[in-house]
């Protein structure tokens, strides 16, 4: 099973950033998952990919399902800060420039805020 | 072709499998003197080609899952085959031809080319090749 960390943090109210740190497959998903349901009624979360080795369309998938589902409750999701292999799965996606991910944190906080 | 430069897994078609065939291919890969951005792209397939299995070629649940993974080096590109022996993509009406559709976006926007071959309860195989020219 890849290594997987998941940290979360409150850096003001209404806000949850949830820093992934290794490798996002099928495998570990749900542990992402799991942090994702646990963000219930707060307005803005934030993804840091800094130290995220590697993502592929399970991870990719959830964050777009998740981001989508949160809109139409109000609510965002933005992540930020990709490597260059999600960087890379981003822009073959099609996905790049959607609002899904930006390349600062501040950024995001812009986008979700 | 030497023989260190062939790469061959038989590993059971379970979620932890995928990590295990990402990091054999991009240790071969590395080994063969690809760069960082060609072994990120072959993590990348490996993953979508392997999660594809895991999901879907045997929706029967436990039993024997074989996974099987094959990086060759060519003269003039490097050769990755995933194959299962499941079901054949299409056994399960409408089941596996949509998860697959964004692993061959991914995979067909990362390779120079690949063939998927299927057939209903033999399995199938994904073929992808990687233009790359190894050192002498």
């Amino acid at each position: 099973m890849p290594a997987l960390d998941l940290s979360e943090s409150e850096p003001r109210p209404g806000c949850r950033v949830i820093a992934i740190a290794g490798e996002l497959d099928l495998a570990v998903a749900g542990q992402l998952e799991d942090a994702l349901s646990r963000t219930a009624g707060i307005a803005e979360v934030l993804i840091d990919l800094s130290d995220c080795e590697f993502l592929d369309s399970t991870g990719l998938a959830l964050l777009v399902n998740t981001r989508n589902a949160m809109l139409d409750e109000g609510r965002r999701l933005a992540a930020f800060a990709p490597s260059a292999q999600v960087a890379r799965l981003i822009e073959v996606t099609g996905l790049a420039g959607t609002g899904l991910i930006f390349a600062t944190i501040e950024e995001a906080r812009a986008a979700t805020g | 072709m030497r023989d260190s430069d062939h790469l061959h897994l038989q590993l059971p078609a379970v979620p932890d499998s995928i990590g295990r065939a990402r990091d054999a291919v991009a240790d071969r890969a590395r080994a063969l003197g690809l760069d960082r951005r060609a072994v990120d792209d072959l993590r990348t397939i490996v993953s979508e080609a392997c999660t594809n299995v895991v999901l879907h070629a045997y929706p029967d649940g436990p039993g024997e899952r074989p996974l099987e993974v094959e990086l060759r080096s060519r003269e003039d590109a490097l050769e990755l085959c995933v194959r299962d022996h499941g079901v054949g993509i299409g056994a399960v009406p409408g089941s596996r031809v949509g998860g697959l559709r964004m692993g061959l976006l991914i995979v067909g926007a990362l390779a120079s080319c690949f063939q998927l071959r299927s057939v209903r309860d033999q399995g199938t195989e994904f073929r992808i090749r990687f233009p790359f020219a190894p050192a002498p």
